[in-house]
């Protein structure tokens, strides 16, 4: 008799049961005494569990740069650049008796760290507006109705001088059509797709669990 | 290792699988079962030689060993009474490669003595050989028409595109003056949550989940600030968490911040020296450990609609403390909803939020907020209106070119 492909061996099965017993004592811990703090423990192994991985992924991270350099791989300049500011980083924060809060470390965050990311994140309006121009046209199919609500929503969400555009009360009764628009189609699909997803996800563990593919 | 051939692909697959890794056939019959076990060098070792090189299976007459000629297979199902049922599957008769189809000799073997299953008359002359060729390396008709278009849209468009946008958000900068912000639309949720915030006793304990960090801290410090002031005026007791590396280094400069600008009527109020902001490692897997945390009011500030959903569904009801969400515009319509069913006691979002909050305030401001308020009110109205400009544009040039698109 061939085993069943799902679950090929036993400790499969058993970290599937585990994380079901564990699904369920985070839902209904309540009804075991002395159960609340089991779970508090076990949340501060996740903790600290998610802790060392992290530390191990600074380490592969530097293995993996400090391997490129000595064999002198392509941009080995920037595996060089990454570590040394991971080193001044980690440097700063070990060695000042501030810990994290040290003015070097305040510094690298305000002057690099900050502007970087928003500065990335800011370009996205370059792309909203190429999409913008390539697929919000009348002519595409659907296209009309993409352009319909995005210009709704854009009228509403926008803090637009509704006197001075000539909407008035227009405006008003605009933001009452989109509430509706979101709360009644928009969020019954909405809820439709997470009921769907989360039924699915139910079926798919059971089956697991019970060695049904 | 033992191992099964893909009666279809020649994959070898493990013994007991039920479908072929590679292609996804059908081992369960019980001609997969018996016969086609073998060892993987003794299949290596089963594969014949032939002038081809390293890979014979490019000969359109190749066969392997679990391949049966064509019309020798018909032979065998017609004799055969009770023809092998296949398993039940979503998608049936979709098993494996498809045979290769010759569709011409090429030029150098019209005069070989290789019988070709094609008639002389249909093979395509040296022009169209090269043309089959060429379409054959391409991807498909419909990809690279697809292709072809976006090639050339950067060429056109986008730097004109991406010029004219950032001289729409460049240009409250040189203009100096911003147009009035006019009244944004007050949205339910700003006053309840204003509410739940006022109700709080002197010293309560306020959970603070900070789901954001410099990438959007452009909007979301606008704000954050406000409800954090009125935090502050409450005097609540923070204890803020942040599940991304970022977050307590950007709460200490917004906190850094608000210590600068504090109003007038915030001035008699102590403020704590420093704020501690912890770190949780972990993702959403590590919220429910703040379930524990007996506080009065938990206050989400988060840029993703996620972050107040893994909020909702793994710390509050465990603490069965009230929520108020303090989100981006854009995660305000996928959290509508739990504001009305009661699970958050407040939904304050986007920059409407933002101006609604600080009027419901009636504080008296450091000069400096209203400015910086207006003026990003403004850069929002020129941004949208570039947009909208845009969009104009591209419906301009479908117009002039006369005609749908595919799409």
């Amino acid at each position: 008799m061939r085993r069943p492909a799902s679950v090929r061996t036993p400790w499969l099965f058993v970290v599937l049961l585990l994380t079901a017993l564990i699904f369920v004592g985070v839902t209904r811990m309540d009804i075991a005494p002395g159960a609340t703090s089991l779970r508090e423990v076990g949340f501060e192994w996740v903790i600290l569990l998610a802790g060392v991985a992290l530390l191990l992924g600074v380490a592969n991270v530097v293995w993996l740069h400090v391997r490129r350099i000595l064999l002198g791989q392509r941009d080995w300049m920037l595996s060089l650049a990454l570590l040394a500011v991971l080193t001044a980083v980690i440097g700063a924060g070990l060695l000042s008796p501030a810990g994290v809060v040290n003015p070097l470390l305040d510094w690298i965050f305000d002057a690099l760290i900050a502007p970087g990311q928003a500065a990335l994140y800011a370009l996205l309006v370059f792309f909203m507006a190429a999409a913008a121009f390539q697929h919000l046209r009348v002519g595409r199919r659907g296209g009309a109705w993409m352009l319909l609500g995005f210009l709704l929503v854009l009228l509403v969400q926008t803090p637009f001088d509704g006197a001075a555009l000539g909407l008035g009360e227009i405006r008003g009764r605009l933001a009452n059509a989109t509430q509706w628009l979101l709360d009644a189609p928009v969020m019954a699909a909405l809820r439709g797709v997470l009921l769907g997803g989360g039924l699915a996800l139910l079926v798919t563990g059971i089956r697991l669990l019970l060695r049904r593919t | 290792m033992a191992t099964l051939l893909c009666p279809h692909c020649g994959a070898s697959n493990r013994v007991g699988a039920n479908f072929c890794n590679r292609c996804g056939a059908d081992l369960r019959t019980p001609d997969a079962d018996v016969g086609k076990t073998s060892d993987a060098p003794a299949a290596a070792g089963a594969q014949p030689s032939s002038a081809e090189g390293e890979q014979p299976w490019l000969d359109p007459h190749f066969l392997g060993d679990d391949d049966v000629p064509f019309e020798e297979e018909e032979l065998d199902v017609s004799s055969e009474m009770t023809p092998p049922t296949p398993a039940a599957r979503l998608v049936s008769g979709v098993q494996g490669l498809l045979e290769p189809l010759r569709i011409a000799a090429l030029p150098e073997e019209q005069g070989a003595s290789l019988p070709s299953p094609i008639p002389a008359e249909s093979l395509l002359n040296a022009t169209q050989m090269r043309q089959v060729r060429q379409w054959m390396a391409e991807e498909t008709f419909v990809g690279a028409e697809v292709q072809q278009a976006a090639t050339q849209l950067p060429k056109l468009w986008l730097p004109w595109i991406f010029l004219l946008m950032g001289m729409g958000v460049i240009l409250p900068l040189l203009l100096g003056q911003s147009p009035s912000p006019g009244e944004p639309v007050r949205w339910e949720g700003v006053e309840s949550g204003f509410q739940a915030i006022e109700a709080l006793p002197p010293g309560a304990l306020v959970q603070v989940l900070w789901a954001y960090d410099p990438a959007t801290a452009g909007e979301m410090e606008l704000l954050a600030a406000p409800v954090l002031r009125h935090l502050q005026r409450r005097q609540a007791v923070l204890d803020i968490v942040s599940l991304l590396p970022n977050g307590p280094a950007t709460a200490r400069r917004l906190f850094a911040s608000l210590a600068k600008m504090r109003g007038v009527d915030l001035l008699g109020i102590p403020v704590p020296p420093a704020v501690d902001v912890r770190f949780l490692p972990g993702g959403a897997v590590a919220l429910p450990s703040l379930g524990s945390v007996r506080s009065q009011l938990a206050i989400v500030l988060a840029a993703q609609p996620e972050d107040v959903q893994h909020w909702l569904e793994q710390v509050a009801p465990l603490n069965r403390a009230p929520v108020v969400a303090v989100t981006a515009a854009g995660a305000d319509p996928p959290l509508r909803p739990y504001w009305q069913s009661g699970q958050l006691v407040g939904l304050v979002s986007g920059f409407d939020g933002a101006y609604h909050y600080v009027h419901l305030l009636d504080e008296t401001p450091a000069p400096v907020e209203p400015n910086r308020m207006r003026f990003q009110f403004a850069v929002q109205q020129y941004g949208a209106l570039t947009i909208l400009l845009i969009v104009a544009l591209g419906n301009l040039a479908l117009l002039l070119r006369g005609g749908r698109e595919h799409g």
